[in-house]
């Protein structure tokens, strides 16, 4: 009955009408009147028999129609969480008396039919598509039913529609803050050394080959002495996401593994957004990286790195052992997104702090176990499970890791500013 | 209640209700003239059209139209006054609506979208066939119904009419060799899967 159709372009393809239910129908109740007005000798019980008769005789298996256009596309394929995009269905078919369509839309996806717009041929569908979960999805099939004849012949077709994207929706850094120290790279934040940037660092006095536009004529002039003024040289830093992805928990859209993937996207859209390096590391299955690098398409490997990411991967983990060493250079400051719901986690971030590298912990879990009202073993277990987490949390304050319980809401950058500016110096490198 | 749960609603009810109204209609006709046969094929028939909306199982409904269509004909073909005209076509009528609500109800894809329907052919093409088959109907049944002198070539042109018209219509609707055959489209973009 039903057969895939590839989407994309108008083509067309040739149609192969089946009879439905209804042909099969209209000649049974033709064939028993007919019996029973020849058994009984009742001409007028053919009656019965003559309406079924007629509309078979008058939609004849010669005229249906034997060729179908069919384009279908969805715009643009590439969207952020709650952006609209537009489905467009032409099916094109001679004689066809009428055409229905229906799709399975996916979880996490709302589908709405448009209003038809008299301009457009009548064949034209258009859905309004919203999603509101990150990820890789299939909008469809598309399920077109051509319906011709008076209902006696029918196909249907299942039109596959292009796969969209929908990148994580992020504004969860407000301003993108960086360390003290930054290493000696090109960039947009003013570091304490003094250099050729435009933010004001102080005045001193005037040495020989100062230049004389840097004179601060007004200090000068009280002092009695020539005076210059300073200004702080723009740096960059490296800033690597540790995503820990092992686990999922939490409703649809909320769950652990939404909240990591949407900071990440964020913290890496403001801070390549002033030029500086970003990399990724994600501990789960396989685990995967993405050396740090300020290029424009960096945004674009690591969205696209992150929709590779899923908590149904099982494979095992391999640790940092494998991540190279420009990962997690000297210098780069570490921001962990995990649930801290295995110890994986937590022994990545003792591994980086003996390396010497400024972290901040984001706990992303938001909700605890549910075990009802059930006494006894049940609530003995939560009572575990919250002393676990909380054994976590004390070993990463005893490490002098600060660690922010994040629920998807607040701006992370007040807590980036206190574990960047928090770090004791002779930690980082 | 949201346009998308009435336009659900809608579809998930118009199909069922056809059928119902239909199916007990039809076999209401036969309980005028209550002689055995008749007021079985009617029971029947209205169990059979319940259980077939109750399963969509397609076969049940196929024979429930067949039991629920014998009804009026049984009744027809035993008691004269069973026959008469405006019963035929009324059971006519009901007939086609069964059909078309039997057809109703096996439709649709739980799960999905409610379907997007356009209609694409011309309001007077959609309408103009059933009114057509409705009024040759009512031609036969006045014909049929009229007092006749019986005679042999009478009997044979209403015989030959009748068998005329079902081997025309069976002939209309055969599959023609070359249309079963599948193949690829010349020109469809290279896409083999077509229907």
């Amino acid at each position: 009955m039903t057969g895939p159709v590839a989407a994309g372009p108008a083509a067309s393809y040739a149609l192969r009408l089946t009879p439905t239910a209804r042909l099969r129908r209209l000649a049974l109740v033709a064939t028993l009147a007919l019996v029973a007005a020849v058994a009984s000798g009742r001409g007028e019980l053919a009656a019965v028999a003559a309406a079924p008769l007629v509309l078979l005789v008058l939609h004849p298996r010669g005229s249906l129609p034997t060729r179908v256009r069919v384009s279908a596309s969805l715009a643009p394929d590439r969207c952020l969480e709650e952006d609209e995009l537009a489905l467009v269905l032409d099916v094109r078919v001679d004689a066809a008396e009428r055409v229905e369509v229906s799709l399975r839309p996916p979880a996490g996806m709302d589908v709405a039919p448009c209003e038809p717009d008299p301009t457009e041929a009548a064949g034209t569908f258009r859905w309004s598509v919203v999603p509101h979960r990150w990820g890789r999805h299939d909008v469809g099939p598309l399920r077109v039913r051509i319906v011709t004849a008076a209902g006696l012949y029918a196909v249907t077709l299942q039109v596959s529609v292009p796969r969209v994207t929908v990148y994580p929706g992020g504004g969860t850094v407000a301003r993108p803050v960086a360390p003290r120290q930054l290493p000696a790279r090109l960039g947009e934040h003013a570091s304490r050394a003094p250099g050729s940037g435009v933010e004001f660092g102080g005045v001193r006095p005037f040495a020989p080959g100062d230049r004389r536009r840097d004179v601060d004529w007004r200090i000068s002039a009280r002092h009695q002495e020539l005076y210059v003024r300073q200004y702080a040289e723009e740096r960059s830093f490296a800033l690597t996401l540790l995503l820990d992805v092992g686990a999922d928990a939490g409703e649809p859209g909320r769950s652990t593994l939404d909240l990591t993937v949407r900071a990440a996207t964020a913290l890496a859209q403001s801070y390549l957004r002033v030029h500086d390096r970003v990399g990724v590391v994600t501990l789960a299955g396989w685990t995967r990286w993405l050396t740090p690098d300020a290029s424009l398409r960096q945004l674009h490997r690591l969205a696209e790195l992150v929709m590779d990411v899923r908590a149904d991967d099982q494979s095992i983990a391999s640790g940092l052992s494998r991540v190279p060493r420009a990962v997690f250079a000297p210098g780069t400051f570490v921001v962990v997104l995990s649930p801290m719901l295995d110890l994986r986690a937590l022994e990545a971030v003792q591994d980086l702090h003996a390396r010497g590298l400024g972290m901040l912990v984001v706990d992303v879990l938001t909700t605890e176990p549910d075990v009802g009202e059930a006494p006894g073993l049940t609530s003995l277990a939560l009572r575990v499970w919250r002393l676990e987490r909380e054994a976590v949390r004390v070993e990463l304050s005893r490490l002098g890791v600060p660690v922010l319980r994040w629920d998807g809401s607040g701006d992370l950058s007040g807590a980036l500013l206190h574990a960047m500016r928090s770090v004791p110096p002779g930690v980082r490198a | 209640m949201t346009r998308v749960w009435r336009a659900r609603l809608r579809q998930a009810l118009t199909g069922p209700v056809l059928a119902l109204v239909g199916g007990l209609g039809a076999c209401a006709l036969a309980l005028p003239e209550a002689r055995r046969p008749a007021l079985l094929a009617a029971g029947l028939g209205a169990t059979a059209v319940v259980a077939a909306l109750v399963t969509g199982w397609r076969p049940l409904a196929t024979t429930a139209l067949a039991l629920v269509a014998a009804a009026p004909l049984l009744a027809g073909a035993i008691e004269p006054a069973a026959a008469h005209p405006s019963r035929l076509l009324l059971a006519t009528a009901l007939l086609l609506m069964l059909v078309a609500g039997l057809d109703g109800a096996e439709r649709g894809d739980k799960g999905a979208t409610v379907p997007v329907v356009r209609s694409l052919a011309p309001r007077w093409r959609r309408w103009g066939t059933p009114l057509l088959a409705v009024g040759t109907s009512v031609v036969v049944a006045s014909v049929g119904g009229a007092p006749a002198v019986p005679s042999v070539v009478l009997v044979l042109a209403g015989l030959g009419t009748g068998v005329g018209a079902v081997a025309l219509a069976a002939r209309l609707h055969r599959v023609a060799p070359e249309r079963v055959a599948r193949g690829r489209d010349p020109g469809g973009g290279g896409n083999p899967d077509v229907q």
